[in-house]
C-alpha cells in the first residue's frame, strides 16, 4: 500500500513537472508569435492615428520613444485617462479660483501628458499661465516667470508631442507678438527687456546674425582658425537649442524676411509663425501662422530696431526701415499665394502707417513712394486728400523707451 | 492564558497574512517610491516656496490615498476571505472570543499601517531636507522656506464680535423681509452672509479685527507675521494701498504701510519690537487707495490671521503622520466590520463607496444665501436625493476632514497636538471600539460553517 501511495505521489510530481515543462516553452513561443504581430499592429495603429504619440526632441530631428510616464499612464489608465485628466483639470480650476497657483505648472504638465496629442490642450494651458495667471502676480519678475512657464510648456514639451501641429507654433507666436511685444500688459516692457537680455547673452550685443556663415557673438571672440569657428557655432547652436531655436531656421528666417534683430520679441513671433507655415510641407500652410507672419512683419517695421545702451540700461525700440522691402514682398506673396486670407485690409493699414512713419522720420521719398502705392492699390477718401495731408494726419510710431525702474533678470 | 495573548496571536497572524499576500511588500514599495522618488520628480512654479509646497503636499496626499486604499483592501479581506476559505472556523473553535479575533486583526492592520507611516515620515523628512539644501545657496530663498513652509505656524483667527447672536438674528429678519431666503432659514448660512458683509471694505473705510493670543504665544520670541487675503472686483482689479495698525496693551502701536498690493494672499512680517503685554491685539486696515476706488473683499472666513511660529517642520510632520495613523485605524475598522458582514468584494466596495462619499461630500459646497444663477430649474431626482445626503455627510464629518494634515503641512501651518489628539481619540479609539463591539456581536452570531 505504502509503495503504491509513493508511486502515486511520484507520478503526480512528474505530471506537475511535465505540465511546467510544456507550459513555459508554450508561453515563450506564444509571446514570440505575439511579438511578430507587433510591427503590423503598430503600422495599423499609425494609419488610424491611434498609436502613442511619437516624441520629437527639439534638439533632434529624429523621433524618439514616448517618455515612460506617458506610456505608463496611457497603457495603465486606458480609458480612465480622460477621467483622471478631468479630475486634474477640475483641481487646476479650483486652485486657480482660490489663488493657489504653485501647482498649476505641474498639473498642466500632467494633464497634457495624459492627452498629449491634442494641441488645443497644450495651447490652452500655456495661454492660461502666460495670460491669466501672470496678471495675478504682484510684481513684474513673478509675472515674467509665468509668461515663461507658458512659453516653456509649448516650446519644450508641446512641440515634442505635437511636432506637426502648427497650433503650437502659432500659440508661441501669439505670446511673443501680443503678450510680450504688445502693450496690453503693463509689464510688457519688462518682458521685452528679458527677451532682449537673454538673446544678448546668447548671440551678442547686436542681436544680429551675419546672414552668412558665422553669427556675431560676444561669447567667443571670432578667431581665424576654422576649428575655433566651428566650435563657436556649435556652442551657439547648442545654446539656441536650449531655448527652442534652430540656428539654420533662424538664418532662413533672417534671409527671407530680415535683416532681423533677434533681441526683439516680434522676431521670435516671426520665427514661430514661419516654423508653423513650414510644417505644411507641400500642402497649403496653416492660415493662422501665415497671417501671423505678416502681422509680425508689420510690428517689426514699427519697432523692430532696438537701441541698447548697456551702461545706461536703456532699451529703445524704433521703426526698422531696412525691413520695409521684405514686408511689402511678404504681403505681395501672401496676396498671390493665399488670397483666401484677405490680407488686403492689413496691407492697406500697414501702407498707411508706413507712409506716416516714414514722413515723420524725414524719409519723404520713401513716404511718397509708399503713398503712391497705397493710393493706386487701395484708394480711399483719406488718400484723395493728397500726400501731405495724409502723411501729417496720423500719429507716427514714436520710439518706445523700455527702461523700467525695477531691475530683474531671468 | 491572559486575555492579551489571543489578541496578540491573532494580530501576529494578521501581519503574517499581509506579508504573505504581498500586500505589505507592495505598500512598502509604494511608500518608498512616493516619499523618496516622487518629490524629486515634481515641478513647482519656479519659486522655492512653490516647489517645496509641491514636495510636501503631493507625496503626503498620494501616500494618504494609497495607504487608505491599501488598508481597506487588507482589512476587508482579513475576515471575509478567512470566512470564505473556511480558515476562520479553525480559530473560532478555540477559546478565543469574536472580539479577540476582530480586535487582534484590527491591531495587526494598524501595526502594518503604522510601520508604513513611520517609513514614510523618515523618507519624507529626508527628501524635504535634500531638496531644501538646493535652495541653501540662495540665502533669500532659504530664509523664506524656513519662515513660511518648513515651519509650523499657528494661524490665529480674529475673534467673533460679542453681539454676534443679535447681529445674525437681525440679518435673518432682514433677509426674510427682503424675500432673499426661504423659511426655515439655516442660521449658519446667515452667519456666513454676515461674515461676508463685514469683510467688504470700501475706499477710505477702516476695518478692524481683534485677536486673542494664547499665553505661550505671548512669551514666544519667534517672529510673528500677519497674513491677509482679499479680492477685488475682477473688472476693476487695481493695486491697493493702505495702512495696517496693530495696537495692544504694553507696547507702542505699530503702523505698517502697504502700497500697490494686488489681490491675493499676502504676508506682512511684524517688527521684533512689537511684543504685546496683553493677550488682546487689535488689527485694523485703513483703505487709502486714492486714484481709483475699488472695494476690497476680504476672505470671509479668515480675512486676517496672526501667524505665530510654534513648531519646527519635523515635529509638525510627525504630528500629521500620527493623525494619519488614526485615519488608517478608522479605515481598518470599517474594512474589518464590512468584511464581517459581507464577502470580500462587497466589503471592499462598501468601504470604497464610503471613502468616495466622504471625499465627494468634502468638496461639496452650499449655495450662498441670496445667491442666484437666474430662474430656478427643477432639480432632478438624483440631485434631490444626493444633495441632502452629501450635505449631511459633510456636516457630520467636517471636524474629521478638517483634521487631514496635508494642506497644513504644505502651507507651514501648525498641525497641533490638540488636532492630533482629536484624531487619535476619535479615529483610533472611539470609532474602532464601537465598530469592534458591533462586529464582534455579528461575528459571534455568524454561521461560519455555511
Amino acid at each position: 500500500m505504502r509503495a503504491r501511495g509513493q508511486w502515486r505521489v511520484n507520478s503526480e510530481r512528474w505530471a506537475g513537472g511535465l505540465r511546467t515543462a510544456v507550459i513555459i516553452p508554450l508561453g515563450v513561443t506564444l509571446l514570440y508569435l505575439a511579438g511578430l504581430q507587433n510591427p503590423r499592429l503598430a503600422a495599423s495603429r499609425s494609419v488610424h492615428h491611434s498609436s502613442l504619440p511619437t516624441v520629437h526632441s527639439p534638439q533632434s530631428t529624429s523621433p524618439s520613444p514616448t517618455p515612460p510616464l506617458v506610456s505608463f499612464t496611457t497603457v495603465v489608465l486606458g480609458g480612465f485617462r480622460g477621467i483622471v485628466a478631468d479630475l486634474l483639470w477640475l483641481r487646476a480650476a479650483a486652485l486657480q479660483d482660490q489663488g493657489r497657483y504653485f501647482e498649476l505648472v505641474q498639473l498642466a504638465e500632467w494633464i497634457t501628458a495624459l492627452e498629449p496629442q491634442f494641441g488645443e490642450i497644450w495651447a490652452l494651458h500655456a495661454w492660461n499661465m502666460a495670460y491669466n495667471v501672470s496678471v495675478m502676480m504682484p510684481d513684474e519678475t513673478a509675472r515674467w516667470r509665468w509668461v515663461r512657464n507658458g512659453i516653456q510648456l509649448l516650446r519644450d514639451r508641446g512641440r515634442s508631442f505635437c511636432p506637426t501641429d502648427p497650433l503650437i507654433c502659432h500659440e508661441l507666436g501669439v505670446i511673443y507678438l501680443h503678450k510680450i511685444g504688445g502693450s496690453s500688459d503693463p509689464a510688457a516692457g519688462f518682458y521685452k527687456r528679458q527677451v532682449a537680455l537673454q538673446m544678448i547673452d546668447i548671440i551678442g550685443p547686436t542681436g544680429r546674425l551675419d546672414r552668412g556663415e558665422r553669427p556675431t557673438s560676444n561669447i567667443q571672440p571670432p578667431t581665424s582658425k576654422e576649428e575655433d569657428r566651428n566650435r563657436d557655432i556649435g556652442e551657439l547652436r547648442q545654446r539656441l537649442a536650449g531655448i527652442g531655436l534652430d540656428l539654420n531656421r533662424m538664418r532662413d528666417v533672417d534671409r527671407l524676411y530680415g535683416p532681423l534683430d533677434w533681441r526683439v520679441a516680434e522676431t521670435h513671433a516671426l520665427y514661430w509663425a514661419h516654423s508653423g507655415t513650414a510644417l505644411a510641407g507641400d500642402a497649403p500652410p496653416d492660415a493662422r501662422c501665415r497671417r501671423m507672419v505678416y502681422h509680425a512683419m508689420m510690428a517689426l517695421f514699427d519697432h523692430g530696431r532696438l537701441t541698447h545702451n548697456e551702461e545706461e540700461q536703456v532699451f529703445v525700440t524704433s521703426p526698422e526701415f531696412d525691413i520695409l522691402p521684405n514686408v511689402l514682398a511678404t504681403f505681395e506673396r501672401v496676396i498671390a499665394e493665399s488670397p483666401e486670407l484677405r490680407p488686403e485690409v492689413a496691407y492697406a493699414s500697414f501702407l498707411g502707417s508706413a507712409v506716416q512713419t516714414s514722413f515723420f522720420y524725414r524719409r519723404k521719398d520713401e513716404a511718397r513712394r509708399l503713398f503712391d502705392m497705397l493710393h493706386s492699390r487701395f484708394p480711399s477718401q483719406a488718400t484723395e486728400r493728397g500726400f501731405d495731408a495724409f502723411a501729417r494726419s496720423g500719429g507716427p510710431r514714436l520710439p518706445q523707451f523700455l527702461t523700467t525702474e525695477e531691475e530683474g533678470t531671468e | 492564558m491572559t486575555t492579551s495573548h489571543p489578541i496578540r496571536s491573532v494580530a501576529q497572524l494578521a501581519i503574517r497574512t499581509a506579508v504573505r499576500s504581498r500586500v505589505y511588500a507592495w505598500l512598502l514599495a509604494a511608500t518608498l517610491c512616493i516619499t523618496l522618488g516622487l518629490p524629486f520628480a515634481l515641478r513647482g512654479d519656479g519659486t522655492a516656496i512653490g516647489h517645496m509646497r509641491m514636495v510636501i503636499i503631493y507625496p503626503t496626499a498620494i501616500l494618504f490615498a494609497v495607504l487608505l486604499l491599501g488598508t481597506l483592501w487588507l482589512s476587508a479581506g482579513l475576515v471575509s476571505l478567512e470566512v470564505s476559505n473556511r480558515q476562520l472556523q479553525s480559530v473560532a473553535v478555540k477559546p478565543v472570543s469574536a472580539f479577540h479575533i476582530w480586535f487582534g486583526k484590527w491591531l495587526g492592520t494598524v501595526a502594518i499601517g503604522g510601520s508604513l507611516v513611520a517609513v514614510a515620515t523618515l523618507g519624507l523628512l529626508l527628501s524635504v531636507n535634500i531638496i531644501a539644501q538646493n535652495y541653501a545657496e540662495s540665502a533669500e530663498d532659504h530664509v523664506i522656506l524656513q519662515e513660511e513652509i518648513l515651519v509650523g505656524r499657528r494661524a490665529i483667527a480674529p475673534e467673533l464680535p460679542a453681539d454676534l447672536a443679535e447681529r445674525v438674528e437681525h440679518l435673518r429678519v432682514a433677509l426674510v423681509a427682503e424675500g432673499r431666503t426661504p423659511e426655515p432659514v439655516q442660521m449658519d448660512r446667515v452667519l456666513q452672509e454676515l461674515k461676508a458683509r463685514h469683510a467688504i471694505v470700501g475706499p477710505g473705510a477702516t476695518a478692524s479685527w481683534t485677536f486673542q493670543l494664547p499665553p505661550h504665544s505671548q512669551r514666544s520670541q519667534d517672529r510673528q507675521s500677519l497674513r491677509y487675503h482679499f479680492r477685488c472686483d475682477p473688472t476693476e482689479r487695481v493695486p491697493i494701498s493702505g495702512t495696517w495698525t496693530l495696537t495692544a496693551e504694553g507696547c507702542a502701536p505699530v503702523q505698517l504701510a502697504v502700497a500697490d498690493v494686488l489681490d491675493g494672499v499676502h504676508h506682512l512680517s511684524l517688527p521684533d519690537s512689537f511684543r504685546p503685554g496683553s493677550s488682546a491685539i487689535t488689527v485694523s486696515f485703513n483703505h487709502e487707495t486714492e486714484d481709483e476706488a475699488p472695494y476690497l473683499f476680504f476672505d470671509a472666513d479668515m480675512p486676517v490671521a496672526l501667524m505665530v511660529h510654534e513648531s519646527g517642520f519635523s515635529m509638525n510632520l510627525v504630528r500629521g503622520m500620527l493623525a494619519m495613523v488614526g485615519f488608517l485605524a478608522a479605515v481598518a475598522a470599517v474594512g474589518l466590520s464590512a468584511g464581517t458582514v459581507f464577502s470580500f468584494p462587497v466589503a471592499l466596495f462598501t468601504g470604497g463607496a464610503l471613502i468616495f462619499a466622504l471625499t465627494l461630500a468634502a468638496g461639496f459646497s452650499e449655495e450662498p444665501v441670496g445667491h442666484s444663477h437666474g430662474p430656478e430649474r427643477t432639480a432632478g431626482v438624483i440631485t434631490r436625493i444626493a444633495e441632502p445626503v452629501l450635505l449631511a455627510i459633510k456636516h457630520a464629518t467636517a471636524n474629521v476632514v478638517d483634521n487631514i494634515p496635508v494642506a497644513s503641512l504644505g502651507d507651514g501651518i501648525l498641525f497641533s497636538w490638540r488636532q492630533t489628539g482629536e484624531c487619535i481619540m476619535l479615529l483610533l479609539f472611539l470609532l474602532p471600539a464601537v465598530l469592534g463591539a458591533l462586529s464582534a456581536v455579528l461575528l459571534s452570531q455568524k454561521e461560519l460553517a455555511a
